[in-house]
């Protein structure tokens, strides 16, 4: 038998609040409104979807926005209607100052299995995706949500260092901007990125930065200056955060746009 | 009918070729992981692996199949363009394309199991977007196929954009063209959860079943300049889909990609049936 159907209630609820485990995660998505690009994120009411029954006709999510330097700035929690979803545009959610990069988290409220209502359901994660647009030509790009905030340290994995699966060929790119997110909560650590010959497998070029936690860090690199040396690229991290808590890449090519993918 | 071994979820990348959209597909096929070091730290003995290059055509026929087409050394990479396939493709149709790694399983800890494609406009090669991800959706519960297919929020639609939605489906235990005899049951919702549109596919296995948007929707929904946000929701069992959203705007050229995620990654059940079932009785 498992042993979450050992423990009592009150006992996992306990472990819960102080462990912060078995509490649906909050999810996390870079977001920018540099006056380049605007963002929007999507939240859908997946609680409905899988137990209709229950009918939870205004389930709650918290949604928060932190500025670049891991500052809370707004949280709030908003209801989606039963088979619902809404496109959250942070500039019109939020009251506070709009910052030109920062992160939005989402969590889902939706009654977990300490809830008598329903003991099925079980934990929910927000999915949401983010849809980036230009705010200056019609550039569009849609990333699926990252990694969550990490209240506590990793157990297992330790920060590591990481190279994408992307190898970029550098015909008609300008450059690609990378923006890596801290999700550790309690944990601060020294990480960079590296602009990596994807046929050489030697570094070009490389930055080093300190992220306290939650913060953001932009990497601009030129690839104009380098791309008639190295026809592909491929991007390293010194310190990943997490599985899926790889860089955003925006990928800019020769005639101003951009297309944006996680790395 | 079904495909339930690992070894075929890890060895295949599978996408669409984008041709009824003027695309072409470059996919990068790689022999290292996340976690390779650097050059200098590189085993010498982790080996070399070859792919097969795969492609059915719209009724599930297979329509071209190169076995060990080109070896990639370790730690490096191939890059496959739909230009160097030699094969006539009829660029009005739409192709599911898979690769094949030819790996031992040994050797699957040194080379990543997630795919990357980029698809250019054929006309203009600085129009482009890219998607990486595993080869199949993997399923905790390998005796059963999730009926939830898809329950994405990614789609939006302006008057200029269009959201494409590729369902992927691979199944290498059937040699001819056979039509699933599960159909695809899909919605569209509005923000409300207000149904626009409910209806169901048949699909051939190992064919591209490609949804677009705005063909379905109602004729008095009025698109503007500004994008629209609708969820899209799917049901189907027999198959695993790997489903990507193609966001492509038919006057600029501009486009976005991102592939999906079955629920199984951000849903956590006590008991999946329940919910699974709870799932199909809304259909």
């Amino acid at each position: 038998m498992k042993l979450k159907k050992l423990l009592p209630n009150k006992l996992r609820k306990l472990i819960h609040e102080n462990f912060g485990v078995n509490q649906n995660s909050k999810i996390v998505q870079l977001f920018l409104n540099d006056g380049k690009i605007k963002t929007e994120f999507s939240i859908t009411n997946a609680a409905s979807f899988f137990d209709p029954e229950n009918a939870y006709e205004s389930s709650k999510y918290n949604i928060e926005l932190y500025d670049c330097n891991g500052s809370l700035l707004e949280s709030k929690i908003i209801s989606l209607p039963k088979f619902g979803s809404k496109a959250i545009k942070p500039e019109i959610e939020f009251k506070c100052a709009i910052p030109k990069i920062g992160m939005f988290v989402a969590q889902s409220l939706s009654p977990n299995n300490f809830s008598n209502k329903n003991k099925n359901l079980g934990l929910l994660n927000c999915h949401f995706y983010a849809f980036y647009q230009s705010v200056i030509d019609k550039s569009i790009a849609l990333i699926h949500p990252q990694h969550f905030l990490t209240p506590h340290r990793y157990n297992k994995i330790k920060p590591y260092y990481w190279v994408s699966q992307y190898v970029i060929n550098t015909k008609n790119i300008t450059r690609v901007e990378v923006y890596q997110l801290s999700v550790l909560e309690n944990w601060e650590l020294e990480s960079g990125t590296e602009l990596i010959d994807a046929k050489s497998n030697q570094i070009i070029d490389e930055n080093s930065y300190f992220m306290k936690v939650r913060n953001i860090k932009k990497t601009v690199y030129d690839i104009k200056k380098i791309r008639d040396k190295s026809a592909y690229v491929k991007i390293g991290v010194k310190s990943l955060c997490g599985d899926n808590a790889k860089p955003l890449l925006f990928i800019y090519s020769d005639d101003g746009n951009f297309t944006a993918t996680h790395a | 009918m079904s495909i339930t071994s690992k070894e075929i979820i890890r060895n295949n990348f599978l996408f669409g070729s984008g041709f009824t959209l003027d695309l072409e597909f470059v996919c990068m096929i790689r022999n290292f992981s996340g976690q390779t070091e650097h050059s200098e730290n590189v085993n010498k003995l982790k080996k070399a692996m070859t792919f097969d290059v795969i492609i059915y055509d719209e009724k599930g026929n297979k329509f071209y199949e190169k076995k060990d087409y080109a070896t990639v050394p370790y730690h490096s990479f191939y890059e496959l363009k739909s230009s160097d396939l030699e094969c006539e493709f009829d660029y009005s149709k739409e192709y599911l394309v898979n690769i094949r790694y030819n790996k031992d399983k040994k050797d699957h800890e040194t080379s990543s199991r997630e795919g990357a494609v980029f698809f250019n406009h054929r006309n203009d090669k600085t129009k482009t977007c890219a998607v990486l991800y595993d080869a199949l959706p993997h399923i905790p519960n390998k005796k059963d196929y999730s009926r939830i297919a898809l329950l994405a929020h990614k789609c939006w639609v302006s008057e200029e954009i269009d959201c494409h939605l590729y369902f992927c489906n691979l199944n290498t235990s059937i040699e001819s063209s056979t039509i699933n005899p599960d159909p695809l049951l899909i919605k569209i919702l509005n923000e409300a959860g207000d149904v626009l549109y409910s209806g169901q596919e048949k699909i051939y296995l190992n064919s591209i079943f490609k949804f677009d948007v705005k063909k379905y929707l109602p004729k008095e929904l009025k698109l503007d300049q500004d994008a629209a946000f609708l969820n899209i929701v799917a049901s189907a069992s027999n198959s695993q889909y790997p489903i990507y959203s193609l966001l492509k705007n038919s006057v600029s050229h501009d486009m976005a990609i991102e592939h999906s995620l079955p629920p199984y990654y951000y849903a956590f059940p006590s008991d999946i049936k329940i919910i699974r079932d709870n799932f199909i009785k809304n259909f």
